[in-house]
């Protein structure tokens, strides 16, 4: 006992490849949530998810894999989200919520009348124990490209976040800050998608996140906290999803949420005891 | 003056250069409520946003930065908080803390929008305290604000606007009653009648 149950799953190589792939994208993506519950943009995210699925639709029906589609379906979606917000004047809320919606509808349209074969449960709640070996090099790609980008701009990417306009006097390029945030949140939306599938994504996304924000005092350690909990959300999830035989998308969003009352316990009693500064 | 906001007519240059290409020049605390207060930040992380520029890429302090993060809340008076979550400071702190990170900045220049909007009485005489400091560096301070409350004891020199320039000088000698009702209308009296106990005739009468 004890050891043997982590090492018995890895036996089959289904699992190592679905392991990876969920450590790696339970890391991205807590990451990123970090900046993303802080700048308010959880609804904006939830969209950018939502958003692929018509050029999943289109993808497939000219023969590319999903994960291949991936990459440029992100910057297609991020960068088309941040034109119209800029561009109307009718709110950010409900720009990304006209955009959600009609996207959604639109791609499950073209899976109708392309008559694609995609599996919409798989899509919207992931299954990663699909996962084939490009996939797993694939995410293994975009994780270090958004992990990397994020390391080398952090500074300048938190200067924006905290103070847009005084980044902005400070000569900080910040349209070019704003539309890379939101390439590299897309990107690992949408190479998550596998892992936790569209409607779940957010759930990894800013549960994490928002859970490491209740016990920690500054950001750079929430931050680490949040990749953490991420990580132990997903591989937690997945040996779970293997001894009892549950979904595994769903059963990383729930150790994720598991982890967010324990967090939210804890903070309770850290107040109490005045650890913690409310 | 920052560069942000286009000109609608006129000309505009800061020691001889367009705003957008003179920014290396202004210091710039924003208002309030222009910032976002969910990232919990230390004083050191926002003090140290003085010294990011387009090429910083190292997510890490170096010593050098370091004393000059230093050196700038001594001069705020608030070294000793350095490692405080930002959001654990009074509004009074806050505005020493953004003042700090233009001083590592270097600017010649320093735009403070509605600087005491969030400041008690006591707490704005600091910092203005802190702004007389700096200025006797050589420094240019601007502070765009809506209280003319004491303000020929305060300032050298002001600029009224209302849509237009209405006066420009030493407080003491431009706010006469005409330009004061230029700047607010026929509400002025609320302003000239403001006495502890009384705020004037709200009718403008």
């Amino acid at each position: 006992m004890g050891i043997e149950i982590l090492i018995e799953p890895l036996e089959y190589d289904f699992m190592v490849r679905a392991l990876i792939t969920a450590l790696l994208s339970g890391i991205m993506l807590s990451v990123l949530g970090s900046f993303t519950i802080n700048k308010n943009m959880g609804f904006m995210a939830d969209a950018m998810a939502h958003a692929t699925l018509p050029i999943i639709a289109v993808g497939v029906f000219f023969g590319f894999s999903i994960s291949s589609l991936g990459a440029p379906a992100a910057i297609m979606i991020a960068l088309f989200l941040g034109f119209i917000i800029k561009n109307t004047n009718i709110g950010e809320d409900t720009s990304i919520g006209i955009i959600f919606s009609s996207f959604f509808a639109l791609g499950f349209v073209l899976i109708s009348v392309l008559d694609v074969s995609i599996n919409l449960e798989d899509l919207l709640f992931g299954q990663i124990l699909a996962v084939s070996t490009v996939d797993v090099f694939v995410i293994f790609i975009l994780a270090s490209v958004v992990l990397s980008t994020l390391f080398l701009f952090f500074k300048q990417i938190l200067f924006y976040s905290f103070d847009p306009l005084g980044a902005q006097v400070r000569n900080l390029n910040v349209t070019f800050l704003n539309y890379l945030f939101l390439i590299i949140l897309s990107l690992s939306i949408v190479g998550s998608l596998q892992t936790v599938g569209i409607v779940l994504v957010l759930s990894m996304l800013l549960i994490p996140a928002a859970a490491a924000k209740l016990v920690t005092k500054t950001f750079v350690k929430s931050i680490k906290i949040s990749a953490f909990f991420g990580g132990v959300s997903s591989v937690a999830g997945l040996y779970l999803s293997y001894y009892f035989n549950l979904p595994s998308g769903p059963t990383m969003s729930l150790v994720a949420s598991g982890i967010f009352m324990l967090s939210l316990l804890s903070r309770k009693l850290l107040l109490k005891r005045k650890l913690i500064i409310s | 003056m920052a560069g942000i906001t286009p000109l609608s007519h006129g000309s505009l240059k800061i020691k001889g250069l367009d705003p957008s290409d003179a920014r290396s020049f202004i210091g710039y605390v924003p208002q309030n409520n222009q910032i976002n207060w969910n990232f919990p930040l230390s004083v050191k992380q926002v003090v140290e946003m003085g010294l990011i520029r387009k090429n910083t890429f190292n997510p890490f302090s170096n010593k050098k930065n370091n004393e000059i993060i230093e050196e700038s809340l001594s001069k705020v008076g608030l070294l000793e908080r350095i490692d405080e979550n930002i959001n654990n400071l009074s509004g009074g702190q806050i505005q020493r803390v953004l003042l700090a990170r233009t001083l590592t900045q270097g600017a010649d220049i320093l735009l403070l929008d509605e600087a005491f909007s969030a400041v008690d009485i006591g707490a704005e005489e600091d910092v203005m305290k802190i702004i007389n400091d700096i200025k006797q560096d050589g420094k240019t301070i601007l502070i765009a604000t809506h209280d003319i409350n004491n303000i020929e004891e305060k300032y050298d020199e002001v600029l009224c606007l209302n849509r237009h320039c209405c006066a420009f000088g030493d407080p003491s000698e431009v706010l006469t009653e005409d330009v004061v009702e230029e700047m607010y209308g026929s509400h002025n009296q609320i302003l000239k009648e403001h006495r502890p106990g009384s705020h004037g005739d709200s009718n403008g009468n």
